[in-house]
């Protein structure tokens, strides 16, 4: 078992760095899996504590975003299976975390229809294959999504075409967009 | 509509994200960082409580029907709490084995399939725990009267461990009845399903079935 507190202060300040250079990444994670400003808040925060506990064993020779994703995936797919089922009595999805903040972004309308579908499609599947549209969103690299998956680049490739299969009916029955 | 073309959607999410001002990591406490205990501690812990009754169990047990080989019911009954709690061991120790697999670095699909087995493995090692207390019940009265009071039961008033008997597989077979019927699914099987294991057989079942399905996929 690793303990934080077992950390230096450099490592903690290593730690810090990269954290703040990946903090994108822990937030997406938290987006796609917890719904409600409140809830994406806390997940991230979970995120990045089990990161930080799992520092001391974080291999330097591999990359830290590969390492990082693996984490909060594992930690944002399990937080999705225990918690959010207790939470979804007590706390209303949160539509204005998604909503237009400022006038530039009022204007982008077709913007905001199609990151509507994107995020009604998101919720619609389930925790694996959201990791899997993540990955791709963010333009992984096949070699890197299969490193963070444990699956194989071949059957990455298949699940990514049913995706783009799926996502076209999703549209189609929900929004009547082809 | 395509995936590809939702891409531009999905990076403008960035912008709209650096607007929680209020998530800041940097602020990183040691309260926090104490919250980041490892989620596992209670398992392992039961674990280890397990593999500690259990052993003690077994310990005395053994003892007890070595010392009344010549008393065929609390040797029977000895044996049968024996058991028992080699049970209790295994069941711990299986626990143990498969937390110790369980690292948040490991690829998603591996993790995520360890922590279905190991919820999946504590619903039913409850199950077969529970099963076996009742079943062994007869067995702690008997082994009780002749620890305790030095009295054979069995030969004194038979009648009772008979009833008790009777009790503890009337117990059993209702377990296995509401188990079965919570199994089916529908309003019914679902109440029963949160009245006897809150949800975890449904949910253990489905976590296992949607790894075993994107595996397959």
């Amino acid at each position: 078992m690793q303990h934080s507190t077992a950390m230096n202060a450099g490592a903690r300040a290593e730690f810090t760095e990269l954290l703040q250079e990946h903090r994108r990444l822990v937030l997406k994670v938290a987006n796609i899996y917890a719904r409600g400003a409140s809830d994406v808040e806390d997940l991230a925060q979970e995120i990045a504590a089990q990161v930080w506990r799992a520092f001391p064993g974080y291999d330097r020779s591999r990359r830290f975003s590969t390492w990082m994703y693996r984490i909060a995936l594992n930690v944002a797919i399990s937080w999705l299976r225990t918690e959010a089922p207790r939470r979804r009595n007590s706390v209303p999805f949160d539509p204005g975390l998604h909503e237009p903040q400022s006038d530039s972004d009022a204007v982008d309308t077709e913007g905001d229809e199609r990151l509507r579908i994107l995020r009604g499609f998101i919720d619609s599947q389930d925790p694996l294959n959201r990791a899997v549209l993540l990955l791709y969103l963010e333009e992984r690299p096949y070699a890197e999504m299969s490193e963070i998956l444990g699956a194989s680049e071949s059957s990455l490739t298949t699940k990514i075409g049913r995706l783009k299969e799926r996502l076209r009916t999703y549209a189609e029955k929900h929004h009547g967009t082809r | 509509m395509e995936l590809d073309e939702l891409k531009a959607s999905w990076n403008s999410l960035d912008r709209r994200m650096n607007q929680l001002a209020s998530i800041n990591f940097s602020l990183l406490t040691d309260s926090q960082t104490r919250k980041a205990r490892w989620r596992l501690l209670p398992v392992l812990i039961g674990a280890v409580i397990n593999i500690t009754a259990g052993g003690w169990l077994v310990s005395v047990c053994a003892r007890f029907w070595i010392a009344h080989q010549d008393t065929t019911s609390a040797l029977i009954s000895g044996l049968v709490l024996h058991l028992g709690g080699l049970g209790i061991v295994v069941a711990g120790v299986v626990q143990l084995l498969i937390v110790a697999r369980i690292n948040l670095a490991q690829p998603v699909l591996v993790m995520q399939r360890y922590l279905a087995l190991l919820h999946a493995w504590e619903v039913r090692s409850f199950c077969w725990l529970w099963l076996g207390a009742w079943l062994a019940w007869p067995a702690v009265l008997v082994a009780g009267a002749m620890s305790i009071a030095g009295v054979d039961l069995w030969a004194r008033a038979p009648g009772i461990v008979i009833v008790n008997i009777f009790a503890s597989v009337a117990a059993v077979i209702g377990f296995v009845v509401l188990h079965r019927r919570a199994r089916r699914g529908g309003r019914l099987g679902s109440w029963l399903d949160r009245l006897l294991t809150n949800h975890s057989i449904e949910r253990a079942r489905a976590a296992l079935a949607e790894i075993d399905r994107f595996s397959r996929e």
